[in-house]
């Protein structure tokens, strides 16, 4: 009996429970920073599994349903001597299960997730995952402004609403909530600008920090198992038109306007705004006079 | 496309209890989790939430656009939900050392078809008791610590054990999926009932089963087993204890299904014969 109950012991233990150990990839952003881009080249890659966006932790019902079963089911597994923590990798389970079954239909090994407002969830999506790793696009401000100004014109008329005040305001918020994680090893900020004008080079970054081999295959452009809509610029090559196209597009006001607002922020992830110069001269200009 | 992916969750055979309240879901729980391979904690109540099946349907509906990119049909959000279900209680079976696990809440049997929807591969115990007695026992914890079961009448209990029965009966024709035991059964012959159940749920048998000393200390702890484990005098209590307008209330309505399960009933009879039922109990299911 004694020695029964060892044996299943071991085996228990080495057993474990399977979600609690995954490392998903997470891909998050603003819109229009390349998210999309990045979630081909990865699905390309032979070990990892990254479909269409799947926004399912974006859905506020989502982390409701979490809180509905913090709140009722949280006292009554406190007999098994269970809290919050247990009922987190039980939710993650949920989540897992989900691409999990998708990564396996690819036959892959590992699961990515990629949703723009992963950013803002990027705290939630560690407590579930702590193992997850987390991949931030960025991309100049004036450019995404750019970008979303176009998709306005063309097919997403809803998004004129999005002035460059506000874009510039929603650009902000994303790279702070990115910022707390910089020091994480788990977290890797990738700019647009660099996956645009060096592929390679960016890419096998990202798969260092992924822990995975290289493969030519992610540069690809002939696969057919990939979704992206249509009109996406993910679905050819990587083409670099769309740098610093603000300078050409964008109305004078609204660069004074999102530099105004994101000034600080754009300097600290590499944009330098235009305005600097102005600033500066201001500066030395009221210096002078001080001095005159 | 679902089947050819699957994942551990999706095969996990566990096994569930329900049955009426105070029909021995409890002693029956504490008996299985003594097996060596079967963690069985205590009631969880987790699908007994009403607002468990409004999420499921929520998620469902919402998600239903997005998972068919994903090449995946509704149930997506079953397997989702049956991975968090068992995530639970896996946990808790590693942490007992278990291979298996075993949920039991009464109002299980009321969600039968649910349960089998999350897990296809479940196996279910339910267990049935005469529902005269079922009425004593509740009638004696409303005296003792439930004053809120006064509600439970005579009729009103009757009323509930019908309903459990019928909630059972669609799945009879799945043996391998679906079993009925009676408490009578399991009190007067523990040995051979158990036995009947551990070849339903494929495993060995195993002493342990009815040695006290096997169980866990969360186990021991329950005040219901506590008592006494095999108490024959819990059977045909209701003859000492119940009014014959008692009797009446929760036999009218249930004679067809109470002789289905070899409890003679005794109201309605004028010709005054039938009111002797005493030793039916034990035999009339083990012949």
């Amino acid at each position: 009996m004694i020695e029964k109950a060892s044996e299943y012991m071991r085996k228990a233990s080495s057993a474990g429970l399977a979600s609690d150990t995954r490392s998903p990839i997470f891909i998050g952003g603003h819109h229009r920073s390349g998210t999309t881009l990045m979630r081909v080249m990865l699905h390309r890659h032979p070990h990892i599994a990254c479909g269409p966006e799947s926004q399912l932790l974006d859905r506020t019902s989502f982390l409701e349903f979490h809180r509905y079963l913090e709140e009722t089911w949280v006292p009554q597994f406190e007999q098994y001597g269970f809290g919050a923590d247990e009922m987190d990798r039980a939710v993650a389970a949920f989540v897992d299960n989900v691409f999990t079954r998708y990564q396996l239909q690819r036959g892959k090994r590992r699961w990515a997730e990629k949703t723009p407002k992963n950013i803002l969830r990027i705290d939630y999506l560690f407590r579930l995952f702590p193992q997850a790793q987390f991949i931030h696009m960025v991309r100049d401000p004036r450019d995404v402004h750019c970008s979303v100004r176009r998709k306005a014109s063309t097919e997403t008329p809803r998004w004129s609403k999005f002035t460059a005040d506000e874009t510039a305001r929603s650009w902000v918020k994303r790279i702070r909530r990115g910022l707390a994680w910089r020091d994480d090893p788990r977290y890797l900020e990738v700019r647009y600008e660099d996956l645009v004008y060096d592929p390679e080079a960016t890419m096998r970054t990202v798969l260092m920090f992924l822990r995975e081999p290289w493969d030519d295959c992610i540069l690809g452009s002939n696969d057919t198992a990939v979704i992206v809509p249509a009109q996406s610029n993910a679905n050819r090559q990587v083409f670099t038109t769309s740098v610093e196209r603000w300078q050409r597009d964008l109305p004078v006001e609204d660069v004074e306007q999102i530099e105004t607002i994101a000034g600080p922020m754009m300097r600290c992830v590499g944009y330098e705004p235009s305005r600097v110069q102005e600033d500066s001269t201001m500066g030395v200009a009221s210096t002078a006079s001080r001095e005159g | 496309m679902m089947q050819e992916a699957p994942l551990p969750s999706d095969t996990r055979s566990p096994i569930f209890i329900g049955g009426q309240r105070r029909s021995g879901t409890s002693l029956f729980r504490v008996l299985l989790n003594r097996h060596p391979h079967i963690a069985c904690g205590p009631e969880s109540k987790f699908i007994q939430h009403p607002d468990l099946m409004r999420w499921h349907n929520q998620l469902t509906d919402e998600w239903s656009e997005r998972t068919e990119r994903y090449g995946f049909g509704p149930e997506a959000v079953d397997r989702a939900l049956a991975a968090l279900v068992d995530n639970l209680f896996t946990r808790y079976q590693l942490r007992q050392g278990k291979q298996r696990w075993a949920e039991k809440t009464p109002t299980n049997i009321l969600r039968i078809d649910y349960i089998f929807r999350l897990f296809p591969r479940a196996q279910f115990v339910h267990i049935i008791r005469d529902p005269r007695d079922v009425f004593c026992s509740i009638r004696d914890r409303t005296k003792r610590d439930r004053p809120e079961w006064a509600k439970f009448t005579a009729s009103r209990s009757a009323k509930d054990w019908r309903k459990a029965i019928r909630a059972g009966q669609p799945w009879r024709d799945s043996p391998d999926r679906y079993m009925e035991i009676r408490y009578e059964d399991l009190v007067c012959e523990p040995e051979a009932t158990l036995r009947r159940v551990l070849d339903f749920v494929h495993e060995p048998w195993d002493d342990a089963v009815l040695d006290p000393g096997a169980d866990n200390e969360e186990a021991r702890g329950d005040p219901q087993v506590r008592s006494g484990t095999f108490l024959r005098s819990s059977i045909g209590r209701w003859k000492h204890e119940l009014s014959p307008e008692e009797v009446g209330d929760i036999e009218r309505g249930s004679l067809k299904l109470m002789t289905e399960f070899g409890y003679e009933a005794v109201s309605g009879r004028n010709d005054g014969a039938g009111a002797t039922t005493s030793g039916s109990y034990a035999t009339a299911r083990s012949s």
